[in-house]
């Protein structure tokens, strides 16, 4: 999907958040406790954006024109655990889905085609490796796992992905079964 | 430099001088915030924040009472940012054509260009001092290699030929890129753009990534674990003198080295 903002959108995106500006220290940064609505035409969110206790006097962020915007996936905290669907998971530096997790994924996708719910799926990855790329590969992971769910009869339009890369692990030692345990899609359900 | 640090649990942006006095936090939106880096003119800060819920493209800038600018948000990943030598175009990641591709974004109009065409991973661009060539990760090769193309994307060309190697760095002088390796732990490698003059930087303990050139090219800061949680480390292009910044409360990551300030 393809969406494109012009300068005036891109340079003059109204601020939700009030920085800090130290006069007479130039090189000394402001504190920003920022949150910059996205632009118009992009699939943000489009609820406000939730005030910070550090920050009260932010002007909420206007709303999303209903008629510019495609269809918007839900802010992730809006979705829940749902003990129904069992997580998938991945070797290293993979995102083909393995043929034990399909059998998962058939049981989630048959779950999913009785329960009209709206579904996230994480990409996690394990501790190695960059920041960057794992970003990427979690991204994989959510986007293989969305795909066989589809192919599964799961209509697209109800699943939104999200890559965490390895910023969220469910476990924090550093061993080879932790990292596997990591390495995973996680689901999320919301009502619509 | 800017630099992620894990405040109450958050990874929020920080500042620091070049020896690590002044730390000073710069975001404070308790989320995710990543993959800091600098525009050329030292005015802004690109970075990937989880502010929003997902994972957006943000431009702030620091010293200056100007809001936080949306970048790129759109749906999939908005991820590693790096300004061209001019400041007018943003190289980065998008996955919005369904995998992670390398991008341009014209700062003056908002326009995107897709660089590149892969059914896999292209991701973490850099751009070569001149602006006319950039560096990037690709699996297309089979595991994590460096290649550089054309600042249009054409004329791809593969520069590490073993391991996993992502995060490329070129140099201010544009005679070499470092990277990070995996072979076994991970450490900082160099390559000349061509893929000649091979030559590792670092050989542990524990791992070694994440490395920002100072703009003089004779310095790197990267982060390690050697000594526990993620820490930052400066050390010369050869990899001598390795000396650790000041330890800041929790872990500190993914630094960007300032261009000279004006």
């Amino acid at each position: 999907m393809a969406h494109r903002w012009g300068s005036a959108q891109l340079l003059a995106i109204p601020v939700l958040a009030l920085s800090l500006f130290l006069v007479g220290c130039p090189k000394r940064p402001a504190t920003t406790a920022a949150s910059a609505p996205a632009p118009t035409g992009t699939p943000a969110p489009s609820s406000p954006a939730p005030s910070s206790p550090s920050t009260p006097s932010m002007t909420p962020a206007p709303a999303a024109p209903a008629t510019a915007a495609p269809a918007t996936p839900p802010r992730p905290s809006e979705f829940a655990e749902n003990a129904n669907l069992k997580d998938v998971y991945f070797d290293f530096d993979k995102y083909d889905i393995r043929a034990n997790d399909a059998k998962i994924l058939d049981t989630n996708a048959a779950w999913l085609k009785t329960n009209d719910n709206l579904v996230l799926i994480e990409g996690h990855c394990d501790e190695r490796g960059t920041n960057e790329y794992n970003l990427a590969l979690g991204e994989r992971r959510a986007k293989s796992t969305m795909n066989y769910l589809v192919s599964q009869g799961v209509q697209a339009s109800r699943i939104t992905i999200i890559s965490y890369g390895k910023e969220r692990p469910v476990c924090t030692e550093h061993t080879e079964d932790c990292w596997a345990r990591n390495r995973r899609s996680h689901f999320l359900t919301k009502s619509r | 430099m800017a630099y992620v640090g894990v405040v109450s649990g958050h990874k929020e942006l920080h500042m620091m001088d070049y020896d690590g006095a002044n730390p000073t936090r710069v975001t404070s939106n308790n989320s995710i915030n990543l993959s800091p880096v600098w525009s050329p003119d030292t005015r802004s800060l690109a970075f990937t924040s989880y502010m929003r819920g997902y994972p957006y493209l943000y431009r702030m800038f620091p010293f200056e009472n100007r809001p936080v600018q949306v970048l790129a948000g759109f749906l999939g990943i908005n991820t590693t940012p790096a300004f061209s030598p001019d400041g007018r175009t943003v190289a980065l990641t998008l996955s919005r054509d369904g995998n992670p591709e390398v991008y341009l974004l014209t700062l003056a109009t908002g326009a995107f260009r897709r660089l590149t065409t892969y059914a896999g991973i292209d991701t973490e661009p850099t751009w070569s001092p001149t602006g006319r060539e950039i560096a990037f990760v690709s699996e297309r090769a089979g595991g994590a290699h460096v290649f550089v193309m054309d600042a249009e994307g054409a004329n791809v060309r593969r520069v590490t030929q073993s391991g996993f190697n992502t995060q490329p760095r070129w140099s201010p002088k544009g005679d070499t890129i470092a990277f990070t390796s995996r072979q076994g732990n991970f450490d900082l490698w160099a390559v000349s753009p061509d893929g000649s003059n091979l030559r590792r930087l670092t050989a542990g303990p524990g791992n070694n990534e994440g490395a920002s050139w100072a703009p003089n090219a004779r310095h790197l800061v990267f982060q390690s674990n050697r000594s526990g949680n993620y820490q930052l480390y400066t050390m010369l292009a050869d990899g001598s003198e390795q000396q650790p910044l000041p330890r800041g409360a929790g872990e500190s990551t993914s630094a960007s080295w300032s261009p000279r300030l004006p």
